[in-house]
């Protein structure tokens, strides 16, 4: 049972982890078996969409992890997602090969409209995909690692943390806006043609796309779940009640945090390279503070520290971005603050909260019941 | 000053050493009373430091010079030990031969020109239970803060045992050699279940993938249930600590202390805002600690420290101001002066 173990007592995970597996089944056979004309038939354009949901929800639980169970808000995740896109942006690139529009066998088109004569250094090797997925992993990792180094070495933390992450997204989003950096400038990486050689526009790709998002989110959600149920998870919670008492009582707290918050920027990573390709694009957008504050948003209305409340979270508010903005593009910001207002008031716990307290209710009386006969 | 420097107490435990573990011993307790008389001679750097010893150099003429080079370098190049520098502190053995546990010597701490500790000597030995008193600003809390590695002093040294230098140690490494301090306010982790909080304080491989991959073994499973019975919560266990009375909580956070193993535990204002009935269990329980751990307790109420102590030590604008018994301290003029002369 080892391997269930860090799922024990976790009703609101078992339940998201079938709902997935349910989807997972489904989509796939309403998609490919269902003829277009039926009621039942899902397009392969909701695939992809949801697929883009199950990415932002392995983000929102990298989120979580580090808010709910360490105490660090970070207002800078949204620079890991991206950077782990970019990653993935350019190994689909160079996939590209000479299909481009200007037909360069080796340049991406931006670098032959820049003019530019060879390959940068840091573009060798994404031909390849194992070390694209690599990078994929390492690039998040080691910037998380040294900018974690740095603030919980000095004991940076608070308010102070959350802003030093949203002023690094923020320089990492105009870094990447300069054509000079060699990541596409302003318009960023899209135009891809295929990934691992199946074409990305054909709908057992899309589907393919799917099925890796919901695999890794599965798999994110149970080692998040390893990590927190095990005594570092009770180490963390320990840093966020009362980190100095931790510190007295013999744990290396950078170090805890350390680790955690590494991990939790490669699982953003992740999420990020799988988002790429099924949206067909990255650009330095995806850097922008205020992507980095919508997903923490996401979080608290899910519900902190319960890891599942974040996957509902994602899930729910970018469903109701996708329907807003398609009837009043404009009033989507008002909804989203109008939205975290109202939980932080009302539902501090979020909508995991909120179903805990109702499923709570519904025991309480046959209980009293039960004691009573 | 003069009541610090005295040797008497140290001699007498060396001398009761003696008699308690026979011959065997005897010639360590020697060593201790040697090592305490140069400690009172010269007031601070006893003979626990190879670099600290007194080597006297013979300069009469130029060929003794050479030879007591070549003695240095003899010195310096044998092979059968390590240099106490060359050790990580951290890894030094708690070595409390002489006596004491716990050296500080010419402490001196100001913040923002305002002295809170001042040239302050406090010894305490081995098993002893030690009441620190003084009123309001004396330095008490400065001086845990000192030997835990919160703050660090301006100017003097800080000892644990005869080798291990805790000003060059960081605060969990400190935790690591063993000593616990309770605060002030009782800190236990609220979200965290009573049994779950002495695990997390249990004497363990405290790095992170150690930790990760921890698992209860019986044996820690006894020891938790151990001190769950010491501090008298095993019904509360399984219970959320944010539900304990402000009396458990203190409890619990002195069985926090002891599920680290501690060899020395600081104890601040352990019966703040406790009823008198919990008030004399605490008393029970940190009486029955001594001995076997060192204990050094700074509190308030009056009555308590008469109830648990045995040698209490008066602070006073940072420095000490009396020690002795209960008795003698209470009726030491200075001490009267400083409670009641204002």
């Amino acid at each position: 049972m080892g391997l269930l173990q860090p799922l024990k007592g976790d009703t609101g995970g078992k339940i998201m982890l079938a709902v997935l597996a349910l989807i997972a089944v489904l989509v796939p056979i309403l998609n490919l078996l269902v003829p277009e004309g039926n009621p039942l038939h899902v397009s392969t354009f909701t695939v992809t969409l949801l697929g883009k949901y199950l990415t932002y929800a392995l983000l929102a639980v990298a989120v979580d992890l580090v808010w709910g169970y360490l105490g660090i808000l970070s207002l800078g995740h949204g620079a890991f997602f991206a950077l782990g896109g970019y990653a993935m942006g350019m190994y689909l690139m160079r996939q590209i090969g000479d299909r481009g529009v200007y037909g360069d066998p080796l340049l991406p088109d931006f670098m032959v409209f820049l003019d530019w004569q060879q390959l940068p250094w840091f573009w060798q090797g994404f031909d390849q995909f194992w070390y694209a997925a690599l990078m994929i992993l390492l690039v998040p990792g080691l910037l998380a690692f040294v900018f974690g180094w740095l603030a919980f070495r000095s004991r940076v933390t608070g308010v102070y943390l959350s802003i030093i992450t949203q002023a690094l997204t923020y320089a990492l989003m105009l870094a990447f806006f300069r054509n000079e950096m060699g990541f596409g400038g302003n318009n960023g990486l899209t135009d891809f043609k295929d990934l691992l050689g199946f074409d990305l526009q054909s709908d057992g790709t899309r589907i393919g796309l799917f099925l890796a998002s919901a695999l890794a989110l599965a798999l994110g959600y149970w080692a998040c779940r390893w990590i927190v149920t095990s005594k570092l998870g009770r180490v963390a919670v320990a840093v966020r009640d009362a980190e100095s008492r931790v510190r007295f009582i013999g744990y290396r707290v950078d170090r805890v945090k350390l680790a955690i918050w590494t991990f939790s920027a490669v699982l953003a990573g992740v999420a990020g390279a799988l988002y790429v390709p099924q949206v067909g694009i990255i650009n330095p957008g995806e850097f922008s503070p205020l992507n980095s504050i919508e997903l923490v948003v996401w979080v608290a209305i899910g519900g902190r520290a319960t890891l599942y409340g974040a996957v509902i979270g994602a899930v729910l508010v970018n469903y109701g971005k996708t329907v807003f903005t398609g009837a009043f593009p404009e009033a989507w910001l008002f909804v989203l603050g109008g939205l975290f207002v109202l939980v932080t008031v009302f539902l501090p716990a979020g909508i995991a909260g909120l179903l805990k307290t109702l499923r709570r209710r519904r025991s309480e009386p046959t209980a009293l019941k039960e004691k009573s006969a | 000053m003069s009541s610090v420097s005295e040797p008497h107490p140290d001699r007498e435990t060396g001398a009761r050493a003696d008699a308690a573990t026979g011959s065997a011993v005897s010639s360590s307790g020697e060593a201790g009373r040697q090592a305490n008389s140069t400690n009172s001679d010269s007031g601070r750097g006893s003979g626990r430091d190879l670099l600290h010893s007194d080597r006297t150099f013979d300069f009469s003429g130029p060929m003794q010079v050479w030879q007591g080079f070549g003695q240095d370098f003899k010195e310096l190049t044998r092979r059968d030990r390590q240099f106490n520098f060359m050790i990580r502190a951290k890894d030094l053995e708690l070595d409390v031969s002489h006596g004491p546990i716990l050296y500080l010597e010419g402490l001196n701490v100001s913040f923002d020109g305002f002295k809170a500790i001042n040239e302050l000597n406090l010894y305490v030995n081995a098993g002893e239970l030690r009441c620190v008193i003084g009123p309001n600003g004396a330095g008490k809390t400065t001086m845990m803060d000192i030997i835990t590695g919160k703050t660090r002093p301006d100017s003097g040294s800080a000892f644990f045992g005869q080798k291990i230098d805790l000003l060059r140690l960081t605060e969990p490494e400190i935790a690591e050699v063993g000593i616990g301090r309770k605060f002030q306010k009782p800190t236990v982790f609220e979200h965290h279940s009573v049994f779950e909080n002495l695990e997390l304080a249990m004497a363990a491989d405290k790095r992170v993938f150690p930790t990760l991959l921890a698992r209860l073994t019986g044996k820690e499973r006894d020891r938790i249930d151990e001190v769950l019975g010491i501090i008298g919560l095993q019904e509360q266990a399984q219970r959320e600590a944010s539900v304990l009375s402000h009396g458990q909580k203190q409890w619990l956070e002195i069985g926090m202390l002891l599920m680290q193993d501690p060899h020395l535990l600081l104890v601040d204002e352990p019966v703040a805002g406790m009823t008198h009935q919990e008030m004399e269990r605490t008393a029970e329980l940190l009486t029955s600690l001594a001995g076997k751990h060192t204990v050094v307790v700074v509190e308030h109420d009056m009555d308590f420290v008469r109830s648990i102590a045995k040698r209490v030590t008066v602070l006073h604008q940072g420095s000490v101001l009396a020690e002795g018994s209960m008795d003698e301290v209470q009726n030491d003029p200075r001490v009267i002066e400083v409670y009641l002369g204002e």
